[in-house]
């Protein structure tokens, strides 16, 4: 299982362009990171973790009527019309840890 | 065939808002369909669609036949043909 320690502890660098548009969920990040086994025969140096998003629809059973919603123009750049489902994706270029 | 209006901003912007208007439909018909007693986004639902007409039909107006096989009008000669086909826009 993966260690539960939050990626807000993650180097957080300049704002990728997809949060321009406010797409950013406040509070929690959805990512968490994992260790992978590291062998003695691995040829390279081992990475200091790897990271895995848990999107918030695994923690909605049945997703309740009058939600908040997004604008249109916003919803099509977040890819959702519900900010409570919207998921993001941080690019890993210049991230410190995992390789792309 | 550069005389058609297809390399002006108006013609994507009106394609970015249909796209803009399709999306919210497209959520929402997902959501309808496991909501089907949700009055209140069944009228929202209702509110795009009828928008989304509109916008489709002023933009077949302008610039041709979103779809063909019936879904629109031809103008004389046949317009499918004349319009870039959607990797090309």
């Amino acid at each position: 299982m993966g260690n539960e320690f939050e990626a807000q502890s993650l180097p957080e660098e300049g704002v990728p362009p997809e949060f321009r548009a406010g797409c950013h969920p406040a509070g929690r990040s959805q990512e968490r990171i994992h260790v992978p086994y590291r062998s003695p025969c691995d040829p390279c140096p081992p990475l200091p973790f790897k990271t895995y998003v848990v999107p918030p629809n695994q923690f909605i059973v049945f997703q309740p009527p009058n939600w908040p919603q997004y604008p249109p123009e916003q919803a099509l750049r977040c890819g959702t019309l519900w900010p409570a489902l919207h998921s993001p994706y941080r690019p890993r270029r210049g991230r410190e840890g995992e390789a792309t | 065939m550069n005389a058609h209006p297809f390399h002006t901003e108006e013609y994507r912007q009106a394609l970015e808002q249909l796209q803009v208007v399709d999306f919210v439909l497209l959520e929402l018909n997902l959501y309808l369909d496991t909501h089907p007693w949700d009055v209140q986004a069944i009228q929202q639902f209702n509110h795009y669609t009828h928008e989304r007409m509109k916008i489709a039909n002023q933009f077949q107006e302008k610039y041709g036949p979103l779809q063909n096989y019936g879904h629109a009008y031809s103008g004389c000669p046949w317009s499918w043909i004349e319009t870039p086909w959607p990797w090309q826009v």
